[in-house]
């Protein structure tokens, strides 16, 4: 036989060994994400390295406990979200287990899953504060050493950090603290109750006047800072991913990066603009009026603003995209805070009304503007400047609260479904939501 | 006879690339070079004709027809007089609608902007009716005939031309009574719903409004 003939025979038969192989070859995992972003209290996201048979997905895989669930998607990518109404008390366990539409079976893999978010708090220890954290049995670990006073606390978006803003003698100090965390993991490769912290480190080296910080889900973290010396607000980003850079932008206020990514909300004189970030195309979007950014709402675009009317009146809007603002409420209270699930279906309001006696109000309201429960904080004064925080996994808001009389404050749970207050033994400046790695 | 079917299909090229007419075959992106594959024959035709025209005189009488290029004249004046008018069912029906990848979604896009291809690929990769129920609904394309159940509403995706072209559909509450034609465009206002097909839940287009619109400019989506 050629030469020729010789190789391009062998090809032909490495082409036809190769095109056996990869069809005997199981369907992969190739990626599994979860996610608070949904419908549901939680749901993940998996993309497999074939289009599935979703039907032999949904008979053959087990979750246990057994929560109402369903498997939604064409057959790649497909996503498992909970049933609502059915708050998460603990992890699950996912054993999946599948064929690809050939009949080819996945190799099974059992996953354990836990969406739930973790309880973070600035604690007063001695003279100072420190940064703890709840674990899952309960306890409290020590994240940071003792500060003179931690101003200002941000957990990243994808839970891979904390930024924290620390006043120590004089100027503020900016510092990340890295930490590792999982709400997934494969069954026996470790324990996702475990969070390890890195080393902590300043972010920037010179005293701060001020500084305020906004994270994003992907991680990204957006400072405004000014130092003694530079006399003039400077906005520095630490993508997730890159390079930290400067951003050129001019704000009256606060600026927040948007939770899903890629643009950031900037308060400025006419009113509110929504711009991209580097790396995408300019875009300056703005809705005008006197108003501030509330809360974001976990889905897509949605937000609540506080809109400042002449009248000295207040009212919370619900923003959607291409829709006017929505007015869920209106009155002469001040706004303290708020909360919202989902795309804005539930919004909580949290309310002070100083000329009776400081008497804060919880509201629960529905798209329609509707009250629909209430409960008036009866004894308890709201740690200032401490904002709520719903978890759609427990289905429970979370506010820093102290009893009236009391030096110190402590967390108070909310569960969703009552509004009734169940205080946490513990002396706090702060708490908020860790969301899981 | 060669420059003349040379001439032809460099002429079918060009008139293609000016007309439109390769909006239904090719991506934007390639039209110019195919225009200019069409100058380069029409060149080529013009060379021909003239080394031809040197070596009749070098030798009169002499005539050369070969059937093969006479046939091939007779096609692309076929191809020229003949308006296309494929079926993107029908090519649909005999596609995979796999989407190569996840483009990054604009969230923030209103909801009655959002263009069929954009909604099919935010339930690709969200399917979670629930987030979208309510939302509004503008959009244009094909009505794509299912072998299992009703039409849908759909659009051709292509990278290059219609050889790579990806089927994307969505699905289509029609109104009571009314039967969609396969091929027929159709602007569609409305809202998403929800429907349980399979004991599985899925975005369903809820129609306000419907009426049957020409054949788009550009009918092939990126």
């Amino acid at each position: 036989m050629k030469p020729a003939a010789s190789a391009l025979a062998g090809g032909v038969v490495l082409a036809l060994l190769q095109q056996q192989v990869l069809l005997r070859r199981p369907p992969r995992l190739l990626e599994l994400q979860s996610s608070t972003a949904s419908s549901g209290p939680a749901a993940l996201a998996l993309r497999f390295s074939r289009p599935m048979d979703r039907a032999s997905l949904a008979s053959q895989s087990q979750l246990t406990p057994q929560l109402s669930h369903q498997w939604l998607g064409g057959n790649n990518p497909l996503r498992l979200l909970l049933g609502s109404s059915q708050p998460i008390h603990g992890a699950l366990e996912l054993l999946l287990r599948s064929s690809d539409q050939r009949g080819v079976g996945l190799l099974p893999q059992r996953w354990r899953w836990d969406p739930r978010p973790r309880l973070l708090a600035v604690v007063p220890q001695g003279n100072g504060e420190q940064l703890q954290l709840q674990q899952r049995d309960g306890s409290w670990l020590s994240l940071t050493p003792v500060f003179g006073r931690i101003t200002s606390v941000l957990p990243l978006g994808d839970g891979s950090g904390l930024a924290i803003a620390t006043r120590q003698g004089e100027g503020e100090r900016l510092w990340l603290l890295p930490l590792q965390q999982r709400a997934l993991e494969r069954s026996g490769q470790g324990s996702i109750d475990v969070v390890k912290q890195g080393r902590l480190r300043p972010l920037l080296p010179e005293p701060l006047i001020f500084a305020h910080l906004s994270s994003n889900r992907r991680g990204d973290l957006l400072v405004q800072w000014s130092a003694r010396a530079l006399g003039q607000s400077v906005t520095s980003f630490w993508p997730r991913q890159g390079a930290p850079q400067q951003l050129k932008l001019q704000a009256s206020g606060p600026m927040q990066l948007l939770p899903e990514g890629g643009a950031l909300v900037v308060p400025e004189l006419e009113g509110l603009s929504l711009r991209n970030l580097p790396g995408k195309p300019e875009r300056r979007q703005l809705l005008p009026g006197s108003r501030d950014l509330s809360s974001f709402c976990p889905v897509s675009g949605r937000a609540l603003l506080v809109r400042h009317w002449p009248d000295f009146r207040r009212s919370l809007e619900l923003v959607e995209p291409g829709l006017p603002p929505r007015q869920l409420w209106l009155g002469s209270d001040a706004v303290l805070s708020s909360s919202c699930d989902r795309g804005g279906e539930r919004v909580w309001l949290l309310l002070s009304n100083w000329r009776d006696a400081q008497r804060n109000r919880l509201l629960e309201i529905n798209r329609q503007g509707q009250i629909v429960r209430e409960r008036v904080l009866e004894g308890w004064d709201v740690e200032p400047g401490v904002p709520m925080a719903y978890d759609p996994t427990r289905q429970q808001l979370l506010l820093t609260l102290r009893r009236r009389g009391s030096k110190e404050a402590q967390p108070v749970l909310i569960p969703a479904a009552s509004l009734q207050l169940q205080p946490l033994q513990k002396a706090v400046r702060q708490a908020l939501w860790l969301p899981p790695g | 006879m060669r420059p003349i079917a040379l001439a032809l299909w460099g002429l079918v090229l060009v008139v293609s690339t000016l007309s439109g007419r390769l909006e239904l075959l090719l991506s934007g992106p390639f039209h110019p070079l195919v225009g200019l594959s069409g100058v380069v024959m029409l060149a080529m035709a013009v060379q021909q004709a003239l080394a031809l025209r040197r070596s009749s005189k070098r030798r009169p009488g002499e005539r050369r027809w070969n059937r093969g290029w006479m046939l091939s004249a007779l096609l692309a004046i076929a191809v020229l007089v003949v308006p296309p008018n494929p079926s993107f069912s029908d090519l649909a029906s005999n596609r995979s609608s796999e989407l190569a990848q996840e483009a990054e979604l604009d969230f923030l896009l209103p909801p009655a902007q959002r263009s069929l291809t954009d909604w099919v690929r935010l339930l690709r990769s969200q399917p979670d009716p629930e987030l979208y129920q309510g939302d509004a609904v503008r959009i244009s394309g094909f009505v794509l005939a299912q072998g299992d159940g009703p039409a849908q509403l759909g659009r051709l995706l292509v990278r290059c031309c219609l050889a790579d072209a990806t089927p994307i559909g969505l699905p289509v509450r029609w109104p009571t009574g009314y039967q969609p034609q396969a091929d027929q465009w159709m602007a569609i206002e409305g809202e998403m719903g929800v429907e349980r097909v399979g004991g599985q839940q899925r975005s369903v287009v809820l129609v306000e409004r419907l009426r049957p619109i020409p054949r788009p400019a550009r009918p092939l989506e990126p």
